[in-house]
C-alpha cells in the first residue's frame, strides 16, 4: 500500500513539473495583446503573424468596452502591449486616457486621414456600417414584417424579438448608441431607447453575439455589423440584413499600441502593428470574415464596401469624450423601464 | 406523595410465544439475534433479562415495544396478541440507556409529552407532571433542559416521563450504565422502590448480575438468542444449571475433579489428593463414575481454616493476590494450578492478611458447590 | 468585564507571549502567517473599502449615495435578494426532503443519488446555465423540440431561479444529511414509544431538532446565490443583479470606485450572515453526537411518504443527470438545433486553442492545492493546541475569506497588487495568493476536525516525552490527520479548478483559466466549444475526486458546507 501511494505521488510530481516546464518556456519571444476582433478571425490572423514573423503571441479577446477598462485598471502596469481590433471609438478613448502611444509608420501612409489618428496613435484596418439581422424562418414563423428603419424596431410586434448588447461593455453597441443619437438628437434618442428597450429581452456583452444568436434562430432580430452577418449568411444560416432607411453607422476597427507595455516586446509589438496594415494580414481579415479592409485585396462575394453604405455624419471624437455619460444615461434608461 | 397507585392504572401481563428475530451480518451470514424465545411475565412483575453482550436481550426488548418486527413468534399482553399494533400504539414505555430526553424542550416538556399526544387536558398535566417531580426529586428544575442537569437527574426524568403516562408494561433498557458507582446503586433502589410502590409489570435489561440479582423477582439468563434458565434470584444464584449461568452470576470459582463414586444422597468427588462429599441434589446433568466434572465454587463457600480447625474438606493453597474492599477482603489462591477467589467477610478480631505466596489452609463447604459434567 | 479580568487578560497574554518567545520556530511561524493574513486577507479588503470611500481622493460618500439613489442599483439590490430569498427556500426545502430520504428510508442504489447530489458542487459553477440554454432555450431540446413550447424563456428570473436552485441545493443536503444522521435515534424510537404517531414525531422532535441546520441550509444557499455570477452572466437577461454588476462596472463602465463600493455592498450581508450562522447559530444547536451508532431500524413514515420520498429524489436526480448529459451531448453536436451532425471539432478546438488554458488552470490548482491545505493545517495545527496572543484575531482572519464573495475577492486583489512594491497582477503569482487565501478555510476547518478527534494527550504525552512542537507534529500529529488532509486537498483542488467571480479579475493574456474561457465562448455563442471545455473540466475533476475518495475521510464533506460560493 506503502509502495503504490509512493510511486502515484512521484508520478504526479512529474506531470507537475512537465506542466511547469512547458508553461514557462512558452513565455519567451511574443507579443501579448488584447484583442477585440472575433476570436477565430483573431486566431487566423496571429497564426499568420507568427508563422511570418516567429513570433508568438498571447492574446485575450475582450469587448472593446471591457478592452479600455481592463487597460485603464491596469495603466501602472500594463500587461499587454498591443491592443488589435476593437471599434475605433475605444482607441480614441484609449488614447485620451493616455493609454496608448504614437507610432509614426510608413504601414499608414495608405489610410486616409479619417481612418487614422491625427497623432499616429492609432489606425484603421477597415471599416464596417452596422445592419439590421434578422432570420429569414422566425420571421415568417411570427409573422413579422422586415423592420426597414429604426423607427421600425420600436414598433410593439417586435417585443422579445430584437437583440443588441450592452454598450458598456460593447464598442458595437455603443456605436449603435451613438448612431441613434446622432440620427434623433440626443434628448428624442433616449426616448427611442426607452421604446426600443420594451422590445429587448436581454443584452449580451459581446457586440457579435446578438447576430450569431439571430443566425442560429435563438433570436428573431439583432443588430451588428454587416460583415458578420453576411458571413453567417454565407455559411448557410437563414439569416438576411437590412439597412435602415435613415442612414447607419459604422466602425474604424484600428490598432493601439500600448504604453508602457512589458519592456522586451516592445519591438515585437511595433512589427505586430506594422503588419496588421499590410496586404498579407488584409487577406486574412478577407478570408476570415467579410470585413472590408482599407488595403485593396481581392474581396470575398458578398462583403460590402463602406462606400456604398448609407452613413450618418459620425463624430468619433465626440463620442469618444462623451461615452461615460452616454452610457450612464443609457443604463439608466435601460434599467428603470424595466421595472415598468 | 402517593402512597399507591391510582386505581385507574391497570398494568398488564406479557407473554412470549417462539418468538425468532434473525439479521444478515456482513458476511451475508445469518444471525439469530433471538432464537426460539417464550417468556411469561405476571402482573407487577419485575423481570430481568441478563447475558453478556449480543446475547439478544436487547433486541427481546425491542421486539416487545414494536421497534423490531419479529421474524416469527407471537408477542401477547393481557392475553390478546400486539404483533399488529405498531409501536406507538402499544404503550409501553422504555427507558433508554441514553435516556433519550429531548433536548429541546424542557424537563417539563420532557415529561409532559406522552400527556400531550395523548390529548390529556392542561391542567390534568399539569398536575401528574409535578406530581411525578415530587415521585423522582426533581421538584423545581422543570424549567431547566437535559443539559443542564446531571446524569442521575437526568436518568430520573427518563423514568418521571415513561411513568406519567401510567403505563401498563414498562421497559428499562441498560439504564444506569452511563452512571457513577455510588449513583447507580442509589438509583437501583429508587427503580426498585418505585416499582414497588406502583406495582408495574417491569422488563429490565441488563448485563450487570448485581443489578439482576439485588432488583428482579425473575431472572432471565441469556445466550446467544436462547433462555440458560429463569427462576428467582436465589435459585439462579444457588443452583444455576449451567456452566453458563454459574459463571455469568456471581464469581464461581471452577475447579476439576472426577467422579470416584456415586452413592445414595452424595457424590464422591476427587479433587487432586482429597475426596469431596457433596449432596446429589447440587449436579445437573447426567454423570457417572469415572467423569470429569467442573465445581463451581462460590468465594463466600471457602473459609480460612483457623489454627487448631478441623474440616475432612480442606486444601491448601497458595496466596497470590490480596484485594482490600472494605467490608470483605478478596483473595486470590492458587490451588491445582487454578487461582481460585475467596471472600471473606471482615472480622474485626481475627488477623485476615496474608503475605504474598504465603501458603495457608482453606475449608469449603460441599452445600455450596455445584457439580457440571465437563464437556 | 471588570478592571480586575481586565488585567488578567493582560497578564495572561503577557505569560502566552513569553512562552512564544521561547520556541523560535513557532515565532516565526505564527509571525509569518500574520503577515500573510494581514497582506493578502485584510489589506485587499481594506482597499476596496478606502476605493470606494475616497473616490476622488477625499473622503467622500457620493459612491454610496449614487448606489443607493439610482433606479439600476437599487433594483439590482432587490433582485438579487429577492432571487437569494427564493433560491434559498426552494434549495433548502428540496435538500431537507432528500436528505431525509437518503438517512431515513430504506431504498437499493442509494449511493448513486448520493453521487448525483455531489455532483454539481464538483462542477464549474454555471454548469447548469449552459444546459439550461441547450434544454430550455429558444432552440432548447425540451421546450422546441419535445414539448414544442414556443418562447419560453429561460432568460432572467424564471431561468435563475431554475439554475440556481438545482446548483445549490446540494450544499444545503450536505448539511441537513449530517445533521439528520446526528440526530440521536432513540429521540425519535423514543418519541414513538411515548405514543407519537409517524407524523407526530416528525414534527415534533424531527424537524425541530433539524431547524438549526434548516436554518444553516438557508442561509449558506442564500449567500451561494447572492455571491454567484457565472449562472447571472449566462441566463441574468434583464433581471440584474448585484454581484454581475460589480463586474459591468468596472470592466464596463470602468467605474472603479463605484465597482468597489457594490462589492462592499456584496460584502455586508455575506459576512454578516456568515457570522451569524457560524457563531450564533451554531450555538442554538442540540445536537450532540453521542458516539453510539444505535440502531435505527424502525420504519418512520408510511408507505405512501415513503414511495412519494423517493419517487422525488428520482425525479430529482434525473433532472440533475439530464441537464449533465445534455452538455455531454451538446459537446458532440455541430451546432444544438440547427445542424445535429455528430462532430468531433469542437474538441479538437478545446485541446487546440484551449490546451494552453487547461495546463494553466490544472497548473495552477495543482501549486496552489497544497500550498493551501498545508499552510491551514498549520493554522489549525496552532489555533487548537497552542496559544499565543492574538490567536483568535487569527483565526478569524483566516476563516473570514470564507465569507468575503468572489467578486470582492477578485476586485480587491486586482487593485491592491497593481503596483510596485506588490506588482502581482498579471502574474501567476496573483492567482496562486487568491487560491491559497480564498480557500485556505478549507483546510483550517478540516485541521480542526481533525484534530479535535486526536485526542490532545497523544500531543501531550510526546511533548511531556521531551520532542519539540516541530517534532510532535511531525511524527504523531500528521500521520494522523493525513486523511483529512487528503479531503481538504481535493476539495480545494476542485474549488481551484472551478473558481470564477475572483478568477473573472485577475487572469490576463498570460495565465487563464478554463471557466473564464467558457464563459467567453458562452457569451461568443461558441457554444458547442464551451460545452466541450465544460466536459474536459467536469471530467478532470472526477478523475481527481475519484482518484482521491479512497483516501479521505467522507465525513469530511461538512467541510464543503462552508464554503459557499465559487
Amino acid at each position: 500500500m506503502r509502495l503504490k501511494h509512493t510511486i502515484f505521488f512521484i508520478t504526479l510530481s512529474l506531470v507537475f513539473l512537465l506542466l511547469m516546464f512547458d508553461s514557462v518556456l512558452a513565455r519567451s519571444k511574443r507579443v501579448t495583446a488584447y484583442t477585440s476582433l472575433h476570436e477565430p478571425v483573431a486566431r487566423a490572423v496571429f497564426n499568420q503573424f507568427e508563422k511570418e514573423s516567429g513570433l508568438k503571441v498571447f492574446f485575450v479577446r475582450l469587448s472593446t468596452g471591457e478592452a479600455v477598462s481592463k487597460l485603464d485598471a491596469e495603466r501602472l502596469n500594463p500587461q499587454v502591449s498591443i491592443w488589435f481590433g476593437g471599434v475605433g471609438i475605444g482607441h480614441i478613448r484609449a488614447k485620451n486616457k493616455g493609454l496608448s502611444v504614437a507610432n509614426p509608420t510608413t504601414a499608414t501612409k495608405h489610410l486616409e486621414p479619417k481612418y487614422k489618428d491625427k497623432d499616429h496613435h492609432w489606425a484603421g484596418i477597415y471599416a464596417a456600417p452596422l445592419v439590421f439581422e434578422y432570420n429569414t424562418i422566425m420571421l415568417k414563423r411570427y409573422a413579422l414584417p422586415i423592420p426597414v428603419s429604426w423607427r421600425d424596431l420600436t414598433k410593439s410586434e417586435y417585443k422579445g424579438h430584437i437583440q443588441m448588447a450592452n454598450p458598456g461593455f460593447s464598442g458595437t453597441a455603443y456605436n449603435i448608441l451613438t448612431t441613434i443619437v446622432e440620427i434623433f438628437g440626443e434628448t428624442s434618442a433616449f426616448k427611442y431607447i426607452q421604446a426600443l428597450n420594451r422590445n429587448i429581452p436581454m443584452y449580451s456583452r459581446s457586440g457579435s453575439a446578438p447576430g450569431k444568436r439571430a443566425a442560429i434562430g435563438e433570436v428573431t432580430i439583432a443588430i451588428g455589423y454587416a460583415h458578420d452577418a453576411v458571413k453567417f449568411i454565407s455559411d448557410g444560416f437563414p439569416l438576411a440584413i437590412q439597412f435602415p432607411a435613415e442612414g447607419t453607422g459604422y466602425e474604424i476597427a484600428a490598432v493601439s499600441l500600448i504604453k508602457n507595455g512589458p519592456k522586451d516586446e516592445t519591438e515585437n509589438a511595433k512589427k505586430l502593428y506594422n503588419w496588421a496594415f499590410g496586404k498579407s494580414a488584409a487577406k486574412v481579415y478577407v478570408s476570415q470574415s467579410f470585413a472590408v479592409p482599407f488595403v485593396n485585396v481581392p474581396l470575398a462575394k458578398g462583403a460590402i464596401p463602406i462606400s456604398e453604405v448609407k452613413t450618418v455624419e459620425q463624430d468619433d471624437e465626440w463620442a469618444a469624450k462623451n461615452r461615460s455619460r452616454l452610457v450612464e444615461k443609457w443604463h439608466n434608461v435601460v434599467t428603470s423601464s424595466q421595472s415598468e | 406523595m402517593p402512597t399507591q397507585k391510582s386505581d385507574d392504572w391497570e398494568v398488564a401481563d406479557l407473554d412470549l410465544k417462539n418468538v425468532v428475530k434473525t439479521y444478515h451480518d456482513r458476511r451475508g451470514n445469518l444471525i439469530h439475534a433471538v432464537n426460539n424465545f417464550s417468556l411469561k411475565i405476571g402482573k407487577g412483575e419485575f423481570t430481568t433479562l441478563v447475558g453478556p453482550s449480543g446475547c439478544g436481550k436487547t433486541t427481546v426488548l425491542r421486539v416487545i415495544a414494536g421497534f423490531e418486527i419479529p421474524d416469527s413468534g407471537e408477542v401477547l399482553m393481557g392475553g390478546k396478541s400486539i404483533n399488529s399494533i405498531p409501536a406507538f400504539n402499544r404503550n409501553m414505555p422504555m427507558v433508554f440507556q441514553s435516556y433519550a430526553l429531548f433536548p429541546h424542550l424542557s424537563i417539563y416538556d420532557n415529561i409532559a409529552y406522552g400527556l400531550k399526544i395523548r390529548k390529556v387536558p392542561g391542567n390534568i398535566i399539569k398536575n401528574d407532571v409535578e406530581m411525578m417531580l415530587q415521585l423522582v426529586n426533581l421538584v423545581g428544575m422543570e424549567n431547566r433542559y437535559p443539559k443542564e442537569i446531571s446524569g442521575g437527574q437526568q436518568q430520573r426524568v427518563a423514568l418521571a416521563r415513561a411513568l406519567v403516562i401510567k403505563p401498563k408494561i414498562i421497559l428499562f433498557d441498560e439504564p444506569l450504565s452511563n452512571l457513577d458507582v455510588k449513583l447507580r446503586l442509589q438509583t437501583r433502589m429508587e427503580i426498585k422502590r418505585l416499582q414497588n410502590l406502583l406495582g408495574i409489570t417491569t422488563l429490565y435489561v441488563t448485563h450487570d448480575q448485581e443489578e439482576a440479582l439485588s432488583m428482579s423477582d425473575s431472572i432471565v439468563v441469556m445466550k446467544k438468542g436462547k433462555i440458560e434458565q429463569i427462576g428467582s434470584p436465589e435459585t439462579i444464584y444457588h443452583h444455576p444449571k449451567s456452566v453458563f449461568v454459574a459463571d455469568f452470576i456471581g464469581n464461581t470459582n471452577f475447579v476439576e475433579g472426577t467422579i470416584e463414586s456415586l452413592l445414595d444422597n452424595h457424590i464422591n468427588i476427587q479433587v487432586k489428593d482429597k475426596i469431596l462429599k457433596i449432596p446429589k441434589q447440587q449436579a445437573t446433568g447426567d454423570i457417572n463414575q469415572g467423569d470429569t466434572v467442573l465445581l463451581g465454587i462460590k468465594p463466600e463457600a471457602i473459609s480460612i481454616l483457623k489454627p487448631g480447625e478441623r474440616n475432612p474438606n480442606n486444601f491448601s493453597g497458595t496466596v497470590r493476590h490480596t484485594y482490600f474492599r472494605g467490608t470483605i477482603t478478596e483473595f486470590e489462591v492458587e490451588f491445582n494450578n487454578t487461582l481460585i477467589n475467596v471472600i471473606l467477610p471482615k472480622d474485626v478480631d481475627f488477623q485476615q492478611s496474608f503475605a504474598r505466596n504465603e501458603r495457608i489452609c482453606l475449608s469449603v463447604n460441599p452445600r455450596a458447590i455445584n457439580i457440571f459434567k465437563k464437556h | 468585564m471588570t478592571t480586575l479580568s481586565f488585567s488578567n487578560y493582560f497578564k495572561n497574554q503577557k505569560i502566552t507571549l513569553k512562552r512564544l518567545l521561547n520556541e523560535p520556530l513557532q515565532l516565526i511561524l505564527v509571525l509569518s502567517i500574520i503577515f500573510c493574513l494581514g497582506l493578502f486577507v485584510l489589506y485587499p479588503l481594506y482597499s476596496t473599502i478606502k476605493v470606494s470611500l475616497m473616490p476622488n481622493g477625499h473622503f467622500d460618500l457620493i459612491v454610496y449615495k449614487t448606489i443607493l439613489n439610482q433606479q439600476r442599483f437599487k433594483i439590482a439590490i432587490s433582485n438579487s435578494i429577492l432571487l437569494g430569498i427564493v433560491v434559498a427556500t426552494l434549495g433548502t426545502i428540496i435538500a431537507f426532503l432528500f436528505a431525509y430520504t437518503l438517512t431515513r428510508i430504506q431504498f437499493p442504489g442509494k449511493h448513486f443519488f448520493k453521487g448525483m447530489v455531489i455532483l454539481p458542487i464538483i462542477s464549474p459553477p454555471f454548469i447548469f446555465a449552459l444546459s439550461a440554454v441547450l434544454l430550455l432555450g429558444r432552440n432548447g431540446l425540451l421546450t422546441q423540440q419535445l414539448l414544442g413550447i414556443e418562447n419560453f424563456n429561460i432568460y432572467g428570473f424564471k431561468g435563475l431561479v431554475i439554475v440556481q436552485t438545482l446548483s445549490m441545493f446540494p450544499i444545503g443536503f450536505l448539511i441537513l444529511s449530517g445533521i439528520l444522521q446526528a440526530i440521536d435515534p432513540d429521540l425519535e424510537t423514543c418519541a414513538m414509544n411515548l405514543g407519537a404517531k409517524r407524523w407526530k414525531t416528525f414534527t415534533t422532535v424531527t424537524f425541530p431538532l433539524a431547524l438549526p441546520g434548516l436554518w444553516a441550509s438557508w442561509l449558506l444557499i442564500f449567500v451561494q446565490s447572492l455571491t454567484d455570477f457565472g449562472n447571472p452572466l449566462i441566463l441574468g437577461g434583464d433581471f440584474p443583479v448585484l454581484s454581475v454588476q460589480t463586474y459591468l462596472e468596472f470592466v464596463g463602465m470602468g467605474n472603479l470606485p463605484r465597482g468597489a463600493g457594490l462589492a462592499v455592498l456584496l460584502l455586508v450581508p455575506t459576512v454578516s450572515l456568515f457570522i451569524l450562522q457560524r457563531y450564533i447559530l451554531r450555538k442554538k444547536s442540540f445536537i450532540t453526537v453521542t458516539g453510539k451508532s444505535t440502531r435505527r431500524s424502525i420504519v418512520s413514515v408510511s408507505q405512501l411518504i415513503h414511495v412519494l420520498l423517493i419517487f422525488f429524489s428520482i425525479l430529482i436526480s434525473a433532472i440533475i443527470s439530464i441537464f449533465y448529459i445534455s452538455i455531454f451531448a451538446g459537446s458532440f453536436i455541430k451546432l444544438w438545433g440547427i445542424n445535429w451532425t455528430l462532430t468531433f471539432s469542437h474538441y479538437i478546438y478545446a485541446f487546440d486553442v484551449g490546451l494552453q488554458t487547461i495546463k494553466d488552470t490544472v497548473l495552477l490548482a495543482t501549486i496552489a492545492t497544497p500550498i493551501t491545505v498545508i499552510f491551514g493545517m498549520v493554522i489549525a495545527f496552532l489555533v487548537v493546541r497552542k496559544s499565543f496572543p492574538g490567536k483568535n484575531l487569527m483565526a478569524i482572519a483566516a476563516v473570514l475569506m470564507f465569507s468575503i464573495p468572489g467578486t470582492a475577492v477578485g476586485f480587491g486583489y486586482m487593485i491592491s497588487f497593481n503596483q510596485e512594491p506588490l506588482l502581482l497582477t498579471g502574474t501567476m503569482y496573483i492567482l496562486l495568493a487568491c487560491y491559497v487565501f480564498r480557500y485556505v478555510p478549507i483546510g483550517i476547518e478540516s485541521g480542526m476536525a481533525a484534530l479535535s478527534q486526536v485526542s490532545k494527550d497523544i500531543g501531550e504525552s510526546s511533548t511531556n516525552l521531551g520532542a519539540s512542537s516541530a517534532i510532535t507534529f511531525r511524527s504523531i500529529t500528521l500521520p494522523l490527520i493525513t486523511p483529512s488532509f487528503i479531503s481538504a486537498a481535493t476539495f480545494t483542488f476542485v474549488k481551484c479548478m472551478t473558481g470564477l467571480s475572483a478568477v473573472i479579475f485577475l487572469v490576463s493574456a498570460s495565465w487563464k483559466h478554463m471557466t473564464t474561457l467558457i464563459l467567453a465562448q458562452t457569451e461568443n455563442m461558441l457554444l458547442g466549444q464551451a460545452y466541450a471545455m465544460s466536459v474536459v473540466l467536469t471530467l478532470i475533476i472526477l478523475i481527481s475526486f475519484a482518484v482521491f475518495k479512497n483516501f479521505m475521510t467522507l465525513g469530511q464533506t461538512s467541510v464543503f458546507g462552508g464554503i459557499s460560493h465559487d
